[in-house]
């Protein structure tokens, strides 16, 4: 610009650009002039930093509207942007149905990923909302079993004052116990989940009050409710000083109603209902709070607050002392470390620990919905190019007339890198509207209970991301189309030559691309499907049907229902139980010789076992009259398989359960006890003869409901104190066959998608390889070919295709979900059947041939004439 | 075609170039507003005035010779034209004809307040 190189006077070059880019041509010379000249001043007066600076602020400054290059930017700049948008979307309007199932397809697209990104996205954001939550810890044992390490959520009773007292750098600590129990209210009777906990709980954690004090928890007889809690038993939050009666472990004990906590915000992995003083445990519980007892079920969750987030190690040093004080007090449960971890990810890392406080989901399932979605989009955007590229070929002449009158290269690509961006912007918006409305309530009915949701408002992330998917998107599936095309040769186009030397390679290499990611959804769709009725008709190892199951609390309910039980009819056998099996999860320490285990343990009154008709394979079920049984145990198949050792024979065999050895009377068949993918593992039964949690009653006849109302109408006559809480033997999976069965939906309506997608796609590049081939299929015809030879001809090249993705679908599908399945569902399946990947494959050879027939009856039916006489 | 009303700073602009006459152009028109009434505006508004005076035909231009402190461009020299000093002249005559219109005992209230 400033050739005057002498004078070292020239201005800011960047800034004169500037200008000269915006400002009005007629008016440049005099404004250059005036501030060239305002420039030499400033710099002879002062110095030249300070000089630019005011040269830049002048120029800037002429940002103004009567300053702006009207002219040049009609010819250029502006008229061309609107030119652009003014053609696309005439163009999108031409083709409504190519533009229409380009918008839909990467609108759904993005909403799915944008549904993924509010799930991913709810994971690490879980517990943010806690003030300090960088400085709260949860403390943690780790347990080694003979190798296999193990983390417990919980942590001994005296941990968190100890740590209290002596660790400088701990500000607070807290205790956590969950228990259930009975609340009543005036005739509002129910179970619920009880927290107990230490005062300083409500001051780490941040639940706000909205009545009552933070300090309520050092009264013993307080209780805070949470607001639905509230709600659900009083009918109003202002219910401060009100009655809450109780029953804990049978014993019924009155609480005052002392603060109500605000409404929980959605990402928080644990609250409460009932939240109680933590001294409340040793009353109904005869629990000690001042021992170093770490018999698991007395332990607690404890949490401390440190002064910084850095100081965990800090407590480490400290943690040495008490373990030794710990294992001396616990030879059965020995704990190899305390570990500290943070709250932020305890609930994501909550599905890697044994009874956790809080837990997130699963991350594989997070992940594999984080490689779908992405598949989908890679997906959407290879239609989209190969529908660009094919809907291009219609108009070449329009492309090489603009490039015949001057339009430049550059100009093409901005005209279709514009018409892009207006897709991806319209599929974009349709996409947030689509996530918004449809899919995350849809999310929120399939995972039931959760409560997903994204606001564009409230988080600034979701724009970003959205933004960032429009930008990624446009420029990832309109580079190529706009490169393609833009580089066609106008003279070949006009002469007609174009479409016998062009081979769009890269289209098929696209579709074979989609093929094969939509052969791998149909496949994970029906391969959960698959699983989903596997599990149906899995053979649960003993029969759960007509039999109702019943807690009770207490002798005196235990005796009523077996007296009902015994008069009526309606039931024909009984039994009573300590746990149940599907509900209860119990465990505990053995020692086989020398060695010890943890297995889970069921302790079952007398014909527990024979009503549940679990064939035996030898021995014999617990025998009341006999005394000896109370030193006896029955044990599964899997017990014996893996526990007895080869050198013992199976009189002889012991197993040493606290101080006592007892006898293995029987053996069963192994059954399903927590869902059909989780191994089976050794399992013992108990005598158990007083102290009964659960009576289990096997009926008569085919109508188990209105038995189970007979039974209703009995205890509530019985009991008014105590809610009905029966359940179904049958019923024991159900939460589980609704998880597998959220997967199958979802993996279902994943494939439908992605059916959706390359169907489409398929449609956009048949359209163009018939529309190339055209002169040589009218030929034919012409010739005499047969509609069937036309119809093999056409369809051939997109069956070579699929057989090219197929080969590389096949081997790569069966190998990842089998791996994938068996991290999901652990030795649920002996491999995987092949009739998922044959239906799919026959599923995506009727998609290819229903996708193209619509172009070749539209072949056939054309005169040939018509199509040869163009030249 | 635009309004013929004259703004504030639109009329001070004409008054200075005016005032320069003959050698009227945008940096010594913004200098000359300094030294007068000592307000300092940018370059950008002096030719934003200058442009809105021509638009509404108060002002004509022409271009001078390049000269070495410009870096070798001219400047463009500004004129006032006949219906400019009419629009001067008239709010010249409105503000005086409106001044005397006041009474005194408004003028000697507004000292004592």
């Amino acid at each position: 610009m400033n050739k005057r190189a002498k004078h070292d006077i020239r201005p800011p070059k960047l800034a004169d650009r500037f200008l000269s880019w915006f400002c009005k041509d007629e008016l440049l010379e005099e404004v250059k002039g005036d501030l060239y000249e305002f420039y030499r001043v400033e710099s002879e007066d002062g110095s030249k930093a300070k000089a630019n600076l005011k040269y830049w602020f002048h120029v800037l400054n002429f940002l103004r509207p009567f300053a702006f290059n009207r002219k040049r930017q009609n010819t250029n700049s502006i008229i061309m942007y609107r030119s652009y948008i003014k053609t696309g979307l005439r163009n999108l309007k031409k083709q409504k149905l190519a533009s229409g199932i380009n918008v839909f397809g990467l609108a759904v697209t993005i909403a799915i990923s944008l549904v993924v990104y509010a799930l991913v996205e709810k994971q690490f954001t879980l517990d943010n909302f806690h003030k300090d939550a960088d400085r709260i810890f949860a403390v943690q044992s780790q347990i080694d079993w003979n190798g296999t390490e193990e983390i417990w959520g919980k942590s001994p009773m005296l941990i968190g004052p100890a740590l209290l007292s002596e660790v400088p750098q701990v500000e607070q600590s807290t205790r956590v116990f969950v228990s259930q129990a009975t609340v009543r209210f005036e005739d509002k009777v129910f179970n619920e989940s009880i927290t107990f906990a230490d005062p300083s709980y409500l001051e780490i954690f941040s639940f706000p009050l909205i009545q009552g004090n933070s300090n309520a928890l050092e009264v013993k007889t307080n209780v805070v409710l949470s607001s639905e809690a509230a709600l659900k038993y009083y009918n109003d939050l202002n219910v401060i000083g009100k009655e809450l009666k109780m029953v804990v472990d049978g014993k019924p004990q009155l609480f005052i109603v002392a603060g109500i906590a605000q409404q929980f915000p959605d990402n928080a992995s644990f609250k409460f209902d009932f939240l109680v003083a933590l001294q409340n445990v040793e009353t109904a519980y005869g629990i000690s709070l001042n021992d170093w007892d770490n018999i698991r079920n007395e332990s607690v969750f404890t949490f401390v607050k440190l002064d910084d987030s850095q100081n965990a190690e800090a407590l480490s040093s400290t943690f040495e002392k008490y373990l030794t004080v710990v294992n001396e007090i616990n030879k059965d449960w020995q704990i190899k470390e305390f570990k500290t971890h943070e709250l932020l990810s305890m609930a994501r890392n909550g599905q890697f620990v044994k009874e956790p406080y809080a837990s997130g989901s699963t991350p594989q399932i997070l992940v594999m919905f984080g490689i779908i979605s992405l598949l989908l989009l890679v997906s959407a955007c290879f239609n989209y190019v190969n529908i660009a590229v094919s809907m291009a070929q219609k108009r070449l002449s329009e492309i090489a007339i603009r490039k015949v009158v001057g339009g430049q290269r550059k100009q093409l690509i901005g005209q279709f890198l514009t018409e892009n961006f207006i897709v991806c912007f319209l599929a974009t918006v349709l996409g947030a509207f689509i996530a918004v409305y449809f899919f995350l309530p849809g999310i929120n009915v399939i995972f039931s209970g959760s409560n997903y949701y994204i606001s564009l408002t409230e988080d600034p992330f979701v724009s970003l991301f959205l933004f960032g998917i429009f930008l990624v998107l446009g420029l990832s599936s309109g580079a190529y189309p706009a490169l393609y095309i833009s580089k066609f040769r106008p003279v070949e186009i006009l002469k007609g030559k174009l479409h016998k030397a062009k081979r769009n390679g890269l289209g098929k290499f696209f579709l074979t691309a989609q093929f094969f990611l939509t052969f791998i959804a149909i496949v994970s769709g029906l391969l959960f499907t698959s699983i989903n009725e596997f599990q149906k008709d899995q053979d649960w190892g003993y029969n759960p049907k007509n039999t109702i199951v019943l807690p009770v609390s207490g002798v005196e309910q235990f005796t009523a229902m077996r007296e009902f039980a015994v008069q009526t009819p309606r039931v024909k056998a009984w039994a009573g139980m300590g746990n149940s099996i599907g509900r209860s999860r119990s465990q505990q320490p053995i020692q086989i010789l020398e060695e010890r285990h943890t297995v889970r343990t069921f302790r079952v009154g007398p014909g527990y076992l024979e009503n549940l008709e679990t064939p035996f394979i030898s021995g014999r079920g617990f025998d009341e009259q006999l005394f000896t049984d109370q030193k006896s145990i029955i044990v599964n198949e899997e017990f014996m398989r893996k526990l007895k050792p080869t050198d013992m024979s199976e009189a002889e065999f012991t197993v040493k359960i606290g101080t006592e050895d007892f006898n293995i009377i029987g053996v069963v068949a192994d059954f399903h006890f927590d869902n059909f993918f989780s191994p089976i593992v050794p399992v013992i039964f108990q005598l158990e003869k007083e102290d009964y949690n659960y009576i289990m009653l096997k009926t008569v006849g085919q109508n188990l409901t209105a038995t189970e109302e007979v039974i209703k109408t009995e205890w509530a006559r019985r009991f008014p104190d105590t809610p009905y809480a029966g359940f179904f033997q049958e019923e024991v999976f159900d939460q589980f066959f609704r998880e597998t069965k959220s997967l199958k939906d979802v993996m279902s309506f994943v494939a439908y998608i992605a059916i959706l997608l390359s169907s489409t796609g398929l449609f956009g590049l048949a359209s163009l390889m018939i529309f190339r081939k055209i002169k040589e299929y009218s030929v034919r015809k012409v010739l005499g070919a047969k509609s069937k030879n036309i119809v093999a001809l056409v369809s051939k090249e997109f069956f070579v295709l699929l057989g090219i993705a197929l080969l590389l679908g096949l081997p790569v599908s069966y190998f990842s979900f089998d791996m994938m399945f068996e991290q999901i569902f652990p030795g649920s399946m002996d491999g995987l059947s092949a009739v998922p990947f044959i239906t799919a494959i026959f599923i995506l050879m009727g998609v290819i041939l229903i996708t193209i027939s619509t172009h070749i009856i539209q072949l056939l039916r054309t005169n040939p004439v018509k199509n040869l006489r163009l030249e | 075609m635009k309004g013929t009303q004259l703004g504030e700073f639109e009329e001070l602009v004409l008054l200075i170039v005016g005032v320069l006459y003959p050698d009227a152009y945008g940096l010594n028109i913004r200098q000359e507003i300094h030294n007068q009434t000592g307000r300092k505006v940018a370059i950008g508004a002096v030719h934003s005035a200058l442009s809105r005076l021509g638009d509404k035909g108060f002002l004509k231009s022409e271009l001078a010779d390049a000269t070495h402190e410009r870096g070798g461009r001219r400047k463009r020299l500004f004129q006032i034209t006949a219906s400019g000093k009419r629009a001067m002249e008239k709010n010249h005559e409105m503000r005086n004809s409106l001044f005397s219109q006041i009474p005194d005992l408004a003028l000697k209230g507004l000292n004592y307040g």
